[in-house]
């Protein structure tokens, strides 16, 4: 799963064609207004770590929280989030958004936990649904 | 620290059908995507193509983080947490590999109603895999040290 678009050539006529199941991130609104599971990778020391986050997304920014204290703080730093459902082929959905992390205030209705809070300055937002594999 | 023998271990990757798995990149940049599993023999095997990007990445970093969500356990405030050393290899897993990514994912009872919904698309899937780059390949993964979390 998860492997974005296979790329063929044509043989006939040289088209490039391609079967895909990366859509708008607007295809998967759903999921960003209710995240099902989230999970946030980053680098401590010289290797790859990630912990289960509380993700938020509002007019086009990206939130996300983690528990207080489990990581160095990831101000400034490159993330990578991943919203994600589903179980079977046809039921994989998600959104991944690679960027740099800066650390905000609680929202409101989280401050009560003991979550810290970043944002999300996007590079790279990608999204797919796999019941929506079609060739291009 | 939990060991991969530990029966909570065990409970959770039984128990879940998607592994978070994190992976580093070559540039040393961070890498996470969901991905399908199956255990066989106290190894998880991660089934696709060859040249994913989580693919080439262990083939330069091996050292991998999973999470295991344990979404069928019943256990709705907990995560699991996996340290792994992963290797890439070319080609299929095993026939028994397979059984088991057949039975868990394709006609389990819960599965079989879902791909029977999408029968239309069949064509487009086997479109879709056939024309990944780098032809079919897997990923194997030897845990490691665990640990619960709490989930936000």
């Amino acid at each position: 799963m998860c492997y974005g678009t296979a790329v063929a050539h044509d043989p006939g006529g040289g088209r490039e064609r391609c079967v895909t199941r990366d859509v708008e991130v607007s295809a998967v609104r759903d999921l960003l207004d209710h995240p099902p599971r989230a999970t946030v990778a980053f680098v401590e020391g010289e290797t790859v770590a990630l912990l289960p986050a509380r993700a938020r997304h509002s007019a086009g920014v990206y939130q996300f929280g983690i528990p207080a204290g489990r990581a160095v703080g990831l101000d400034t730093r490159e993330v990578v989030l991943v919203i994600d459902d589903g179980s079977y082929w046809f039921e994989l959905r998600g959104v991944s958004v690679r960027g740099v992390a800066a650390r905000i205030e609680p929202p409101e209705d989280g401050a009560t936990e003991r979550l810290e809070w970043y944002a999300i300055a996007p590079r790279r937002v990608l999204a797919w649904d796999y019941a929506a594999i079609r060739e291009a | 620290m939990l060991s991969p023998a530990d029966p909570t271990v065990r409970a959770f990757l039984r128990h879940s059908m998607v592994a978070e798995a994190a992976t580093l990149s070559p540039k040393l940049r961070p890498f996470v995507t969901p991905l399908w599993f199956v255990v066989h023999r106290d190894i998880l095997y991660i089934a696709g193509a060859f040249d994913t990007w989580a693919g080439k990445n262990v083939a330069q970093h091996p050292e991998v983080a999973l999470l295991f969500s344990g979404e069928r356990a019943g256990r709705p405030h907990e995560i699991l947490r996996l340290r792994g050393t992963a290797t890439r290899h070319r080609g299929l897993p095993s026939w028994r590999v397979l059984l088991r990514f057949a039975l868990k994912y394709y006609v389990s009872p819960r599965a079989l109603p879902v791909e029977l919904r999408h029968a239309r698309k069949w064509r487009l899937r086997a479109l879709y895999y056939a024309r990944l780059k780098g032809g079919a390949g897997h990923i194997q993964v030897v845990p490691g040290a665990g640990e619960l979390l709490a989930r936000p």
